[in-house]
């Protein structure tokens, strides 16, 4: 279990994590998830010691990160797919990092073996593509097979079948009851993998929950109809509290939940083709939650 | 720690550019060794023929070491393996004693090589040219331990200038104008205003006049200039492992 308590951390007077909390348990993957400059980084970084505290600890599995002797067999860390010397083989990449935690040189041909990179472990990383630097990446968490693994935008730059695989490999790693903690701007993704979320802005926590209960919480719902008898029931509908959005095919109602819709339609004899609850995605549910944290926007172009 | 150890001399075996640095801090001695030997008129060979040409191709290999120890660290820096590394070992001090380690160990046995193979390679090529004189001069041997101490000095003071500034131009910069620049200009101003010489008192003055043949005007002394030298580079070396500590990475 990975307990992160009070964490605070300032940059001069810029308060980058601010007395932030949360767990992660094992047995499944928690997304970390706040828009740019929010402070997920700057917490990984001081979740292993890179970075100093001003207030706050964490611990993993009740013990802080700098008390590990080899921190590897514990700890697996992916905090930038950049962090390997480009003039240097990727084996040899694996090599000293393992040598530096003890851990055997068959292991680093298993890891290379698992993220796909044996035959071109002697090629030099500076001649990788972003992708395999990830799973490059990624052979180093693997090294010293942790109990807990942390991963920063695990999935950038990885073509689909690549992030396929980082997908099946974190459910993997979350059913060996590791405790996994993963950031990514890919939302869709996070959607797929993750069990609970940790979502952070301005450097605080704004919520922890698991992921149907994020969307059911933040995300918009509204319902669906398509009658052949539209304009007409959308007038009914306006008058009991709705707002209609007539669509090509159909409209969308928000403001009344679907008993009520349908309870209205029997009653003014309107005959209904379809009649759904639909609910806003995790970025809909993200972008909702995350509006006011957010510390850099940008605009499409174009006005005067 | 033994782990550590093998882990950093990896990562220093394993860079091309580092491998360059050494075989120029070798190359350079035994190559002027070889031409000096090739081309000079054997009736101009005498005692402090190789010993002078070792000690004035040293002392440029001598800051070659110091280059290498200065990359040592900010290689890290510059590409970004210093995160991987204080995760991989959180405990900085062990890091950088590994670091310290590995160049000393390595600047010892490459300065030792190299001065072996000068010595060997010098007198066997003036053999062959029928020289058949004593080649070996007194203080030959003292002043080869010199060279070969003052380089593993100076390699530990690449790694503290390293931690410090965390960027090789900088580092490299500050390492090689520091001797060739700052102190000349330091013991010339010295020298015109105060009719002084002070070089003995200036760290890599004394460093380099240590590693001389003839040593007889040397205050402290062959090893006690190279002591003197060795508080500085301390100095340096204990300011970077402060550095190292207290920024973040």
């Amino acid at each position: 279990m990975i307990l992160v308590e009070n964490m605070t951390k300032r940059f001069g007077k810029f308060t980058a994590v601010d007395d932030l909390s949360f767990v992660v348990n094992p047995g499944q993957v928690t997304g970390f998830l706040g828009p740019n400059g929010s402070g997920k980084s700057t917490t990984m970084r001081c979740m292993i010691g890179l970075d100093s505290l001003d207030s706050g600890s964490t611990t993993f599995n009740g013990q802080r990160y700098v008390d590990f002797r080899r921190p590897l067999h514990s700890v697996g860390v992916l905090l930038d797919a950049g962090n390997a010397h480009v003039g240097r083989t990727a084996r040899n990449h694996l090599r000293w990092l393992a040598q530096s935690n003890g851990i055997s040189k068959s292991r680093v041909d298993e890891v290379l073996e698992i993220v796909g990179l044996t035959d071109v472990s002697r090629r030099k990383v500076g001649k990788y593509s972003l992708g395999m630097k990830q799973r490059l990446g990624l052979a180093a968490v693997l090294l010293g097979d942790p109990h807990a693994v942390i991963l920063d935008e695990p999935a950038n730059g990885l073509d689909p079948e690549g992030i396929r695989w980082i997908r099946e490999m974190l459910k993997k790693l979350a059913s060996e009851d590791r405790a996994v903690l993963v950031s990514s701007h890919l939302l869709s993704e996070i959607s797929l993998i993750a069990d609970n979320l940790i979502v952070i802005g301005k450097g605080r926590l704004i919520d922890q929950c698991s992921v149907p209960d994020f969307i059911g919480r933040y995300a918009q719902r509204w319902v669906r109809i398509e009658s052949p008898q539209l304009t007409e029931f959308a007038s009914i509908l306006e008058r009991a509290g709705g707002r209609t959005e007539l669509q090509t095919s159909g409209a969308i109602v928000h403001n009344l939940d679907a008993t009520t819709i349908g309870e209205l339609a029997a009653k003014n004899s309107v005959v209904l083709h379809q009649l759904a609850t639909e609910t806003g995605s995790l970025e809909d549910a993200f972008l909702e939650l995350t509006s006011s944290s957010v510390e850099y926007h940008g605009t499409l172009g174009g006005g005067k | 720690m033994i782990g550590l150890f093998r882990s950093e001399f990896l990562k220093l075996r394993s860079v091309r550019s580092n491998l360059t640095m050494a075989i120029a801090a070798a190359g350079l001695p035994i190559v002027g060794t070889v031409l000096v030997a090739i081309f000079i008129s054997v009736k101009d060979v005498g005692e402090t023929t190789i010993p002078r040409m070792i000690n004035s191709a040293g002392n440029v290999s001598m800051l070659i070491v110091g280059i290498l120890g200065v990359l040592c660290v900010t290689q890290e820096y510059s590409q970004s393996t210093i995160r991987l590394t204080l995760a991989a070992t959180p405990n900085r001090f062990s890091v950088y004693v590994a670091k310290l380690a590995v160049i000393v160990a390595s600047g010892t046995v490459l300065m030792t090589g190299v001065v072996i193979a000068c010595v060997a390679v010098g007198n066997a090529i003036l053999s062959a040219r029928g020289f058949s004189g004593d080649s070996t001069h007194p203080d030959a041997q003292a002043s080869y331990v010199a060279l070969v101490l003052a380089s593993v000095l100076v390699g530990a003071l690449g790694v503290g200038l390293g931690a410090i500034t965390r960027n090789p131009p900088s580092a490299i910069a500050i390492l090689l104008l520091w001797p060739l620049l700052v102190e000349v200009l330091i013991g010339n101003i010295v020298a015109a205003v105060f009719s002084r010489n002070i070089l003995d008192w200036l760290p890599f003055g004394a460093a380099f006049q240590a590693t001389f043949l003839e040593i007889e005007d040397l205050k402290f002394g062959r090893f006690g200039s190279l002591g003197y030298f060795g508080l500085w580079t301390l100095a340096i070396v204990l300011i970077g492992q402060v550095v190292l500590r207290s920024r973040d990475a």
